[in-house]
């Protein structure tokens, strides 16, 4: 009796197989460069001359615009980053929605 | 005989039932079968998907960082450029106030000049001399204006202006 179940479980087992489940998210991996904080401002010193604070203030403005140039570019990634993902989950969208029509 | 009718009988009524019920399972699983290759074919169509959209974005970011790389070292050679420049020019303030000073010097000499002229002129030439003079006094007074700006660049910055901003470091 024991034999013959076995075989019943044995062939009924047989007929199961994988399905695939789709479970990972996509990553928006931005590069570590766009990354960098701001560098804080030039510091300035009791004594300053004139001709030294516009040094200072060159300087700062020098980092101000590389900083904001990689907040623009950093921006500029994730908007790309996050068009991509919004198609892929429209295209996902779209399948799920044939697949429950099918059912 | 009966015995063996009965067996025939019973044997072919459970070909029969066991007929049916595999005809009849068989029919669902067929739709579950039907089911499962339309959910691995989603599954796979959505895998293909997804492995597009990654190569997608990992080209997109490839291509913004490069263009963000090329945009920065661009900025930089400008920022470079502009620092030497700023530089030169402030170590060129003591030249600058001198040039400007010989131009003042200059200045003074017409002026005296012209003041001489004007005083042994008839009255008539006075007036268009002393209008050269006002015109001598406003270039000069634009030249040691030019100088002065030059000179501050040496001087300290007011404590009580510059005090704020060393507080806020």
């Amino acid at each position: 009796m024991r034999r013959i179940l076995m075989g019943m479980l044995s062939v009924a087992f047989s007929a199961c197989t994988m399905v695939p489940v789709v479970k990972e998210a996509l990553k928006c991996e931005v590069p570590a460069g766009m990354l960098a904080a701001c560098g804080d401002p030039a510091a300035i010193r009791q004594g300053i001359t004139f001709g030294e604070m516009i040094d200072v203030t060159g300087r700062d403005r020098d980092n101000l615009r590389a900083c904001a140039l990689r907040h623009k570019s950093l921006a500029d990634a994730i908007a790309a980053c996050n068009s991509s993902i919004d198609r892929f989950n429209a295209e996902i969208r779209e399948i799920n929605a044939r697949n429950a029509a099918r059912q | 005989m009966i015995a063996n009718l009965k067996l025939i009988l019973g044997t072919a009524a459970a070909i029969v039932v066991f007929g049916l019920g595999y005809s009849l399972g068989a029919r669902k699983v067929a739709n579950l079968e039907a089911q499962i290759d339309s959910i691995k074919s989603a599954a796979s169509d959505s895998q293909a998907k997804l492995k597009k959209s990654e190569e997608d974005i990992a080209k997109t970011l490839k291509d913004k960082e490069a263009e963000y790389a090329k945009q920065a070292r661009q900025l930089k050679t400008e920022a470079d450029q502009k620092a030497k420049d700023l530089a030169a020019a402030l170590a060129g303030a003591n030249g600058r106030i001198k040039s400007l000073q010989a131009q003042a010097n200059s200045f003074d000499a017409q002026r005296a000049q012209l003041a001489l002229d004007r005083d042994a002129a008839s009255p008539a030439g006075r007036k268009k001399l002393q209008d050269e003079i006002d015109a001598v006094d406003q270039k000069k007074k634009a030249v040691m204006a030019k100088a002065l700006a030059n000179e501050c660049l040496a001087a300290s910055v007011p404590e009580e202006v510059v005090g704020p901003l060393v507080k806020r470091n």
